[in-house]
């Protein structure tokens, strides 16, 4: 029974950052038409402010010897001892607690949003192709400076994150997950009204309509910084609540293999749909929870978790060729008058030429 | 001058597989991010050839082109012709090739592992010492093999009629069809020789690194930057883009890792990052790409002006 | 007779674009399809070489019936097609280019394109340039000799001229007339330029949205008042 709850909060704690994941991708690219190869950069950047900062910020409350903090040398090696004593010291001030977890789930979204506007640079500029290659690196260089660079993220040995849900005692877990599920939930309202807004509707005739999108000139851009800018937040801000999440961030885990997953739920679910996007992850989440959870049930010579890769791998692929719309297609409305749209999304603004 | 040879080599290694990187990206306008992984097929063909068969790697050359054009070609009829057939824009040909990337990978992963219970043998992170002190041996024969490999390939493209054929079934399919050329037979072409090389120079890569499945995927960046440098759409351009990238990252990091900088030397993919993101920015086609003559002109009016 | 169309209908999928076209061609002979844009010259060819849709009628080439025969067949049997645009392998060299359009010629295609400079002399120094760095005219000239180099029956040309320069399109068309007058071949052009087009026909076909509209002797088009200044920019 036990064993059952804590794997049900398992479920939901992942499924409800890779639900953020999913809608934010499905914003870009189901939306928007912006092919995102880049997500786990931004999941990263999110994870990576938070593992820089929580500690060290926690460490300063209890009094902690400031060279422990401040020398990277030290604090290499000394970070689990600071988490675990900020976790003891945060066990006693819940409201501080609760806002850190908040702090952090906006640093991260701050920093997941500055990235996208990094990116939104060559995002207006090149072709889906070198756009696909220049984000897919990104990603792995600054996979590669957090492995290298000690100060971020301690480099390959990864830094302990304090658990800022200490105060609830037996019930750490459970308010833990709770409070995840309610950020994740939010996120899904948030997309929702967006994507039903004027917004959502220039958002989805700058993909329907090459052309006529190109008329309406500099909203394009705009429009395609906002939603880089937006769908990057919520990324950096699932990757903030990943790293509270394990307690831990190490910068080897955040390869492109995690942009492959999130794509895997929004090409499987439907893209442009965000009941298709959560049904993708919901699907992914629940076997590799499954899986982990009977792993050692399953008598291979090797990680099985490869195994699912490949199958997942192949499955996308033959998603691809019969289905591409996906599990829950998008469903056509009246969103697609096309006197609406760009009436929608001229906005009044200057007419074309 | 050990930088330069260790540089040379490292060269040798991303032109071999910037050119096929190339040469797919022509057929269909896909960037195949899962050529890496075929240079790794080569490697672990290598090192099987080496350890079951008791023969040297640089015997393995055939076997490593084989097996690794045997995997691109594979990819091309399974996976890319498919979608290619069913109309598949760009966004979902490169969900494809990630996908491909990451069952490959993952297959490696799985062999490394199924080969190292079964030989009780570590098949992760393999090296290929050379007897007898030769150090250098390897870079001769990787510059010679590339050298070879270019030379053949040129003439094959340029003086061959088949070559010709294949050059222009790339390029306009519908013309080529209309005049009696099998397009879909010279995409296959294309791809095969394209995996074969990235196979041929896995076979190099574990007499430089330690080698394992993921070594082919990080040699990814790298390939890119070549190909980009070079013009996405010209073949030999990855020869120079190549060359370029392999000597700036060795070299570059050389210096950098010095005083006064002493850079860690583990910031080392910075270097054809950077590269390509300049590129990029400045030259989103490539070199081949930017238009040189009016370049010159516009350069030479300003120094007349100027003058 | 070399070509017989017999009421063509066809178009694009379901779309209807031409409608009851009929017309014959003879060996030797040049008919010149004529009519403002968007009248349907472009699918008249089109289908006539099988990359349109038919949907009712006949196309006899030697009197085989050969409508529902795809490109690659037609190609076979002497009917050659030159587009209008992407006509010529960019990135070949203009020998490389040829070779490839004799790429199902065997051996005796080495004379055969030494015959084909014969009749368009400019392309000899050209041969070692790539496509892509020849001028508009250049091109197009290319693009004959590759049609010419499979020794075509019909050679069907889109219009060739288009964004030519006038003088350019005229030596074009003048080019055309030479080989009509040195190659035993039937051809149909399609032009814009009407004027251009008829001093080189025998023949004339106007198109007018998707109908034919006139169809008979060059020279009698231009007389015809009524059709000359309405379609054709003529003033006669």
């Amino acid at each position: 029974m036990a064993e059952l709850f804590s794997f049900l909060l398992g479920l939901a704690a992942f499924y409800s950052i890779y639900q953020m994941l999913a809608l934010s991708l499905n914003l870009e690219y189901g939306y928007g038409g912006l092919p995102n190869f880049g997500k786990v950069m931004f999941f990263a950047g999110g994870a990576f402010v938070t593992g820089a900062l929580l500690t060290r910020l926690v460490a300063l409350s209890p009094g902690a010897p400031p060279d422990m903090v401040w020398d990277v040398s030290k604090f290499k090696i000394y970070n689990t001892l600071l988490a675990t004593r900020g976790s003891g010291y945060l066990a006693t001030n819940p409201l501080l607690a609760l806002t850190l977890f908040a702090l952090m789930l906006i640093l991260g979204a701050g920093v997941g949003a500055l990235l996208g506007i990094l990116a939104s640079y060559p995002a207006v500029r090149l072709r889906e192709d070198y756009l696909g290659v220049t984000l897919i690196v990104s990603g792995e260089l600054l996979r590669i400076v957090a492995r290298n660079y000690e100060p971020l993220v301690c480099g390959t040995l990864g830094v302990s994150v304090p658990n800022l849900f200490a105060w609830a005692g037996t019930y750490s877990e459970l308010i833990k997950v709770g409070s995840m599920v309610a950020v994740s939930t939010a996120t899904v309202l948030l997309i929702n009204i967006m994507v039903n807004s004027p917004y959502g509707r220039a958002l989805r005739a700058m993909r329907d309509q090459e052309a006529a999108a190109a008329s309406l000139g500099k909203d394009v851009v705009l429009l395609k910084i906002k939603t880089l800018a937006v769908g990057s937040a919520i990324a950096g801000a699932a990757g903030s609540m990943y790293a509270m999440y394990l307690g831990a961030v190490v910068a080897d885990e955040f390869t492109p293999l995690k942009t492959f997953i999130v794509w895997l739920m929004v090409v499987m679910g439907g893209a442009g749909n965000n009941a298709g996007a959560c049904l993708g992850a919901l699907t992914y989440i629940g076997i590799d929870r499954a899986l982990t959870l009977f792993k050692h049930l399953i008598p291979l010579p090797f990680d099985v978790n490869y195994l699912y890769y490949t199958v997942m791998g192949v499955a996308l692929i033959l998603l691809l060729m019969y289905r591409p719309e996906g599990i829950l297609p998008e469903r056509p409305g009246r969103l697609y008058a096309t006197t609406e749209i760009s009436s929608d999304s001229r906005g009044g603004q200057a007419a074309p030429h | 001058m050990n930088v330069v040879l260790d540089a040379l080599a490292f060269s040798n290694i991303i032109v071999l597989s910037s050119i096929g990187l190339t040469l797919t990206y022509i057929t269909l306008k896909v960037p195949n991010f899962a050529h890496g992984d075929l240079v790794t097929i080569g490697a672990y063909t290598a090192l099987a050839a080496a350890r079951l068969l008791g023969i040297t790697p640089y015997a393995a050359i055939p076997l490593a082109f084989i097996a690794s054009g045997m995997a691109a070609l594979a990819s091309y009829y399974l996976v890319y012709r498919p979608l290619d057939r069913r109309g598949a824009g760009i966004v979902t040909l490169m969900i494809a090739s990630m996908s491909t990337e990451v069952i490959l990978r993952a297959s490696l992963h799985i062999f490394a592992d199924v080969m190292t219970t079964s030989t009780k043998s570590y098949w992760r992170g393999f090296l290929f010492r050379e007897e007898g002190g030769q150090l250098t041996s390897y870079i001769v024969v990787s510059t010679i093999t590339a050298i070879l490999i270019i030379i053949s390939l040129y003439l094959f493209l340029h003086r061959t009629k088949y070559g010709v054929a294949l050059r222009a079934a790339v390029e306009n399919p519908s013309l080529a069809s209309a005049i009696g050329i099998d397009v879909d037979k010279a995409r296959a072409v294309s791809w095969l020789i394209a995996g074969g090389l990235a196979g041929v120079a896995g076979v190099f890569m574990p007499f430089r690194t330690p080698t394992d499945p993921e070594t082919g995927w990080a040699l990814l960046l790298r390939m890119f930057a070549a190909s980009v440098l070079g013009g996405l759409d010209a073949v030999f351009g990855a020869v120079i883009g190549g060359y370029v990238i392999g000597l700036s990252e060795v070299l570059g990091i050389y210096l950098l890792s010095g005083p006064p900088l002493n850079l860690s030397t583990a910031y080392r993919p910075a270097i054809p990052f950077a590269i390509l993101v300049i590129l990029l920015l400045i030259a989103p086609r490539g070199l081949s790409g930017v238009e040189w003559r009016r370049l010159l002109s516009r350069m030479s009016r300003g120094v007349v002006r100027s003058g | 007779m070399l070509l017989e169309v017999e009421e063509l209908t066809a178009g694009y999928g379901d779309i209807r674009v031409i409608e009851d076209v009929s017309f014959s061609l003879g060996s030797g002979e040049l008919l010149a399809v004529l009519g403002p844009n968007g009248s349907g010259k472009s699918t008249l060819v089109k289908a006539v070489m099988g990359l349109a849709t038919v949907h009712s009628g006949r196309i006899l080439f030697r009197g085989e019936d050969v409508t529902r025969l795809k490109p690659h067949e037609k190609a076979r049997r002497g009917m050659v097609y030159v587009p209008q645009m992407n006509n010529v392998f960019e990135r070949l060299t203009v020998r490389e280019n040829l070779i490839m359009a004799g790429y199902t010629i065997g051996d005796e295609l080495q004379d055969r394109i030494e015959e084909v400079l014969e009749l368009l002399p400019p392309l000899r120094r050209l041969m070692g340039r790539k496509a892509w760095t020849l001028s508009g005219g250049e091109r197009q000239m290319l693009a004959l000799a590759m049609a010419l180099v499979r020794s075509p029956e019909l050679l069907i040309l889109d219009e060739p001229t288009a964004s030519l320069a006038p003088p350019v399109a005229e030596k074009i068309i003048g080019l055309i007339a030479q080989i009509r007058e040195s190659e035993d071949v039937g051809i149909i052009l399609v032009e814009q330029n009407a004027k251009l087009a008829l001093s080189i026909s025998d023949e004339a076909l106007l198109m007018v949205s998707g109908k034919q509209v006139y169809m008979g002797d060059a020279n009698k088009l231009l007389s015809r008042s009524d059709l000359s200044s309405l379609y054709l920019g003529v003033r006669s």
